[in-house]
């Protein structure tokens, strides 16, 4: 969304910039009866002299405002994703975090490390950590039979870690498919 | 990144403008505001009016304004191309009056991150310091194996590295931001 921000507030202030522009060439051109000079204002005010509010293009670009200024407004109140979580540090200056895929590659790393498993499939997100493991045996019994030690790796691994917010976690074994 | 907060901010006030605007020109055209406003020209209404008897001052007032949505445009542009949030040469203290100490950021960083990357555990070492040079932040990004012990790898980067960075610039209280990734890498 940020990288997004800057070519969208780039075209917006370039447009702002080159209509103010515009305003103020057209309104001095006007008093020296110049106008128009740059943009054929005149035809836009002829327009709106005979153009209905009830008109269908008024309708239309009423929507098209609507429709835009809507997704603008989405898209810049959206809640930011949560890229970084808070491990508590020993110095207040110190903002130390561990990054999102960094927590997921730990858990995951945490998973795959209990005997019996074989991969490990971890979604972090502000408050909530979801890891499926895959058993490397098949059949259910030892898909079951493996999920207190994960949960227990895992719960180590997030209380070693000194989170400040620590996710809740949300864990899942499955056996091998084939 | 720099910037990011006025962009946000005119972006939404744009889009709250257009959503506003749109809803107006709805509201009008379904007759909301009167059977007979809807059957109105666009222009001709109470602003119309007023615009068109003092046009005059109105167009000047106007163009005034517009003089300084241009320069704060252009400033807002450029602050876009080539501004940067990375902070210059930043002077230490020293307690002599004779002569100013300068520190280059990237003689900080790269003394930073060569320290870290010597460290168990640790993949590779990112840094940059950000903000003014009087009053700067550093910001290191940490992408540690996966076979890494995070928490002791995190406690050692604060006792050790960044107390010694501390030191370098003689700011007990400088703010740092530490990011710890894991590698994607398997040992």
């Amino acid at each position: 969304m940020r990288l997004l921000n800057r070519p969208l507030a780039f075209i917006l202030a370039a447009a702002l910039a080159v209509a103010s522009i515009i305003v103020i060439i057209e309104v001095v051109a006007f008093h020296v009866n110049a106008s128009p000079l740059v943009l054929h204002w005149t035809t836009w005010d002829r327009w709106a002299r005979k153009t209905h509010w009830d008109a269908l293009v008024v309708q239309v670009w009423s929507a098209v405002l609507i429709v835009v200024g809507a997704l603008i407004l989405a898209l810049e109140l959206k809640p930011r994703r949560v890229t970084r979580l808070p491990l508590r540090s020993a110095h207040d200056a110190t903002d130390a975090a561990v990054t999102r895929g960094g927590l997921a590659g730990t858990l995951r790393a945490a998973a795959t490390g209990v005997d019996g498993i074989s991969s490990a499939a971890v979604v972090v997100r502000r408050r909530r950590a979801r890891v499926t493991a895959t058993s490397a045996a098949r059949g259910r019994p030892a898909a079951a039979a493996l999920k207190q030690p994960v949960t227990q790796a895992l719960r180590s691994r997030l209380d070693n870690l000194d989170l400040r917010h620590r996710p809740r976690l949300t864990v899942r074994v499955n056996s091998r498919s084939r | 990144m720099h910037a990011d907060r006025t962009n946000r901010f005119a972006l939404t006030l744009f889009g709250l403008l257009l959503l506003l605007t749109g809803a107006a020109g709805i509201t009008a055209s379904a007759g909301v505001f009167g059977t007979g406003f809807s059957r109105r020209t666009l222009f001709t209404n109470r602003v119309s009016s007023y615009i068109g008897h003092h046009g005059t001052w109105v167009w000047a007032a106007a163009a005034g304004v517009c003089l300084l949505i241009a320069l704060a445009t252009l400033r807002w542009i450029l602050v876009l191309l080539i501004s940067t949030d990375r902070a210059g040469d930043i002077p230490i203290p020293v307690s002599t009056q004779e002569g100013t100490t300068i520190l280059q950021p990237a003689a900080l960083t790269g003394a930073l991150t060569r320290e870290i990357g010597t460290y168990h555990g640790v993949d590779s070492a990112r840094g940059r310091i950000i903000g003014d040079a009087s009053d700067p932040e550093i910001v290191i990004i940490v992408t540690a194996s996966q076979s890494a012990d995070l928490h002791a790898l995190h406690q050692r980067i604060e006792t050790e590295a960044l107390a010694h960075a501390r030191h370098a610039l003689g700011q007990t209280d400088l703010p740092i931001q530490l990011d710890l990734g894991v590698s994607r890498r398997t040992a």
